[in-house]
């Protein structure tokens, strides 16, 4: 299955770190956006953070029942979410995390591989 | 498997020439339970001590014992993570330390996030991203396995799409090209030898 995604969603992916979780994936932000994107904030880092616990209660509290998240959007339940609780290093941890990476930084194509180890 | 097969041939023509950049991205699947979260944080916590992409490719060669972990004991888990990691990091106690603690589960659960957000929710899934001469972004996903011959087709597609030439035609078969060589054509050269 093919299919064109916004670039707002390679903004995200190409430009900025994990932290900036909150950006909108439907936006279609210019330069100028991404550049801004780039550059995410502890403030940020938290606030995406706390959206994530939210959307994919598996994800932030790392219960057995991360397929409620994982395995598709239908199953995450806000409404059971245990907000998470996320210390200052924590904070610090993601926004200065970066995926990681082999190859060229000039290189013509940046591929992604979303997977796990199963 | 991607993993142990295409991804060679794609290493070797593509990423180690300099055409392609590559960035993994973790995706643990609800339905693999905590050893894939594990070993998410276990190949983040290896590279702390520069053996990230060594501890990656040594899970990915332990994917079967993986799978057959029991996904909601994490504690096995972490049993089964810690012998894969140790022996290709310096400091064995600080990787278990950082294992055991789940010091990374926020960020796995923040790129999780993030990939449900652009709806991928199956793996292994890719995205390739260029920019081209004008300044035109593109994303193309691909979901699910892709053997090489495929894989190189459609990276050829996208350095074509970033240098502002021709885009291939799908249905060509490439064929060898000396003049190929220094622009990218390369990897096709060898797309049809290099199937895993």
């Amino acid at each position: 299955m093919r299919r064109v995604l916004t670039t707002g969603m390679l903004a995200i992916l190409l430009l900025a770190p994990v932290a900036c979780g909150g950006a909108d994936p439907e936006a279609a932000p210019d330069a100028a956006d991404l550049t801004q994107e780039a550059a995410p904030d502890a403030a940020e880092a938290d606030a995406s953070l706390v959206e994530a616990g939210d959307a994919d209660p598996a994800a932030a509290t790392a219960d057995p029942a991360l397929a409620d998240g994982t395995a598709g959007a239908e199953g995450a339940d806000p409404a059971t979410a245990e907000a998470p609780t996320l210390t200052p290093a924590e904070v610090e941890l993601i926004t200065n995390f970066r995926p990681p990476s082999k190859g060229s930084e000039d290189a013509l194509v940046t591929l992604y591989e979303f997977s796990d180890y199963i | 498997m991607y993993a142990t097969e295409t991804a060679r041939e794609v290493e070797k023509n593509y990423i180690d020439t300099g055409l392609v950049k590559f960035v993994y991205w973790d995706l643990p699947l609800g339905s693999h339970g905590y050893p894939a979260v594990v070993s998410a944080e276990a190949s983040h916590c290896a590279g702390e001590q520069d053996a990230y992409w060594e501890m990656h490719d040594a899970l990915f060669g332990e994917w079967k014992m993986l799978s057959e972990l029991d996904p909601e004991d994490e504690a096995a888990a972490v049993e089964a993570v810690l012998p894969i990691g140790e022996p290709l990091v310096e400091d064995g106690q600080a990787f278990q330390a950082c294992v055991e603690t789940q010091k990374y589960r926020p960020v796995v659960a923040t790129m999780l996030r993030q990939a449900m957000d652009m709806e991928i929710n199956a793996t292994p899934a890719f995205l390739f991203g260029t920019v081209s001469p004008s300044g035109e972004q593109h994303v193309e996903p691909v979901m699910g396995y892709v053997e090489y011959e495929e894989f190189a087709k459609m990276l050829d597609r996208e350095i074509s799409r970033a240098q502002g030439t021709p885009i291939p035609d799908p249905t060509e078969v490439p064929t060898p090209d000396a003049d190929a060589a220094d622009d990218g054509g390369a990897a096709a050269d060898d797309s049809g030898d290099g199937e895993g």
